[in-house]
């Protein structure tokens, strides 16, 4: 990506595909409908940010794109090299091996392993040697063990947590530990990183620092990010394009400033009671 | 303790053979056969331990791949004069089918609802062995030839090594196992499963494979105990088998392989060592006191007195010095 079109993310976008292409996704739980018909583009390469209020169905949306949920309705294209693949044919296994990682809201970490074994974990999907070549140890084995060893400490020096590597995560502290899940999900190499409050917790401080990491991140992995957060400052800065959605049904999407400035948006944050309800 | 295992890994290993595999061979007799009985059933700890241990899944059909384990090796070689250990390996291998089919409808189930389900299991195979006809000899059960190599008639010496030597392939197998991406996979599964799926594990097909490698184990070991009793029954076939073995893996230490073994010589042996010195009366009750202290004392299984956990803080100071 060349300067320009980082200071410019439309340009970017411009004539080319999207990376995923989400239609008139309805899920519901029981009676309760969590997203209604939304739908929306993530250009590749560009940090997408998705907003709103608490209870609009963000990380129900993600769940949905991870096939943690099966959506009753709509539909949620990825494009691959090898053509066009409709997730919700997709188990959650198998979303991973497309190129989509993803962090959790309330962190996901093997909590009993260290850091390194955590990340490792994730290097599985590289590793080809079977079963049967596992049990006996054989060549095929041992080889790729060293090589996704060695991936591993790199990616763990990049990240700065080289230092905490044999750690157990359970004892990190939370900001490592969130640290820690963003490196274990770059460790699948993924095209698109889907990001839920990758900020939640942190002090205005960390939240600078955050960014840089993910801006940072992003150009030199050129995945593509979804993410949903609430630090206004943060989405802001480091978005190129923003989904707002309110009450699980798309609001709008547009630019920071577009966003910024969109009455919907501010009467959806601002207008009373109704944004504050809880799911 | 610990510091003295941590410099020399080799130490534990070596204690191990001289205590349980070499120095029983000098007394022979009642001793080597309860020393013979804990190797075979470090086995079944091994395999159980893969399950629970690693992957998290409590299966109480432990005494189902043991019964097959012994029942196949006996029947395949009485009534169909397959040579020992090929039937050995036969057995097992229908344990793992079995153990694997069984897996398919409840694998879905967690924690207690995956026990008590496999539970039904031993239910039903203790019926099925006991209405089987003259193959295995119903209620009666059925006898099962001495050990036989190549030929070679095994006293209870050779028979001993015998089965030492196929436990020190299968801790070389299960070690391999555990170092791999499966074993990293089971672990991945018992940290959480949801997280394991989005790495781009196949959770299903991981947990097939816990079951399959602990009902291969589990199999081996009952193939391995037929012929050490020379007789075997659809008692087996019983939940307190099913019971002991997770017991093993529980009090000896959850995700360890020194935790199997130890697990398997303190819930095989200690009760035949108790009634050895004879407390025969209380040796239940004795056993049960020590189960309890065991648990209370040592949480993380007895393996914890041999290893010590890494401290973060250790780690962070060697960071430290490291930068």
């Amino acid at each position: 990506m060349t300067v320009m079109e980082q200071a410019n993310p439309a340009l970017a976008a411009q004539g080319t595909a999207p990376l995923l292409s989400i239609r008139n996704v309805r899920m519901a739980f029981g009676g309760i409908v969590a997203v209604q018909d939304v739908g929306f583009d993530v250009m590749p390469g560009t940090v997408h940010a998705l907003i709103g209020p608490n209870g609009a169905g963000k990380t129900t949306m993600l769940n949905c794109i991870s096939r943690f949920y099966t959506p009753q309705q709509g539909s949620m294209r990825l494009a691959t090299p090898s053509g066009e693949v409709e997730l919700l044919g997709c188990k959650a296994h198998q979303v991973a091996r497309l190129g989509i990682a993803r962090t959790f809201q309330n962190l996901e970490l093997f909590a009993e392993l260290t850091v390194f074994d955590n990340v490792l974990i994730a290097r599985s999907i590289a590793m080809r040697a079977t079963l049967a070549e596992a049990l006996l140890g054989l060549p095929r084995q041992r080889r790729e063990e060293r090589a996704e060893r060695e991936h591993v400490e790199k990616l763990l020096e990049q990240l700065g947590l080289q230092r905490h590597a044999h750690a157990v995560v359970r004892d990190l502290p939370y900001g490592t530990q969130k640290l820690v899940e963003l490196a274990r999900a770059m460790a699948l190499e993924p095209k698109l990183m889907l990001l839920d409050e990758p900020a939640a917790g942190m002090n205005n401080r960390e939240i600078d620092a955050l960014g840089d990491t993910l801006r940072r991140l992003q150009v030199s992995t050129r995945a593509t990010l979804l993410l949903i957060e609430h630090s206004m400052p943060l989405v802001m800065s480091i978005s190129d394009t923003i989904t707002v959605m309110h009450n699980g049904a798309f609001l709008a999407q547009g630019t920071p400033r577009d966003i910024e400035s969109h009455p919907a948006v501010i009467e959806a944050y601002l207008g009373g009671g109704k944004s504050g309800k809880r799911r | 303790m610990t510091q003295v295992f941590d410099r020399f890994p080799w130490l534990g290993p070596l204690l191990f053979v001289l205590a349980f595999v070499l120095a029983p061979l000098v007394p022979g007799g009642y001793v080597l056969y309860i020393f013979t009985l804990v190797i075979i059933y470090t086995l079944a700890s091994f395999g159980t331990n893969i399950l629970t241990g690693y992957t998290n899944l409590i299966s109480m059909a432990g005494a189902v791949f043991f019964g097959i384990g012994a029942y196949g090796s006996a029947i395949l070689t009485t009534h169909f004069g397959v040579p020992l250990v090929l039937s050995m390996f036969l057995a097992a291998g229908i344990a793992t089918v079995v153990g694997l089919l069984l897996a398919l409808p409840v694998l879905r189930l967690e924690e207690v609802f995956l026990a008590i389900a496999t539970l039904g299991f031993v239910m039903i195979s203790v019926e099925i062995a006991k209405s089987s006809g003259e193959l295995s000899g119903g209620e009666n059960g059925m006898g099962a030839p001495g050990p036989v190599l190549f030929g070679w008639e095994l006293d209870e010496r050779a028979y001993h090594l015998f089965v030492a030597v196929v436990l020190a392939g299968a801790l070389w197998v299960a070690r391999n196992l555990a170092r791999s991406h499966f074993g990293r996979g089971f672990l991945a599964i018992k940290g959480s499963d949801t997280a394991a799926r989005a790495l781009g594990l196949n959770t299903t097909a991981l947990k097939l494979v816990a079951f399959g490698v602990c009902a291969f184990y589990t199999g081996l070991s009952g193939a391995l105990y037929a012929p050490l009793v020379r007789f075997i029954d659809p008692s087996l076939f019983s939940i307190m088998v099913s019971i002991s073995f997770v017991s093993m893996v529980i009090v000896g230490g959850l995700g360890s392989i020194l935790g199997s073994v130890l697990g398997a010589v303190f819930v095989i042996g200690a009760p035949q060592l108790l009634t050895y010195l004879g407390f025969d009366q209380f040796q239940r009750a004795l056993y049960g006191v020590a189960m309890i202290l065991a648990l209370m004392f040592l949480p993380d299984g007895l393996a914890s007195l041999f290893t010590r956990k890494r401290l973060p803080a250790a780690d962070a100071a060697e960071g430290g010095v490291a930068k």
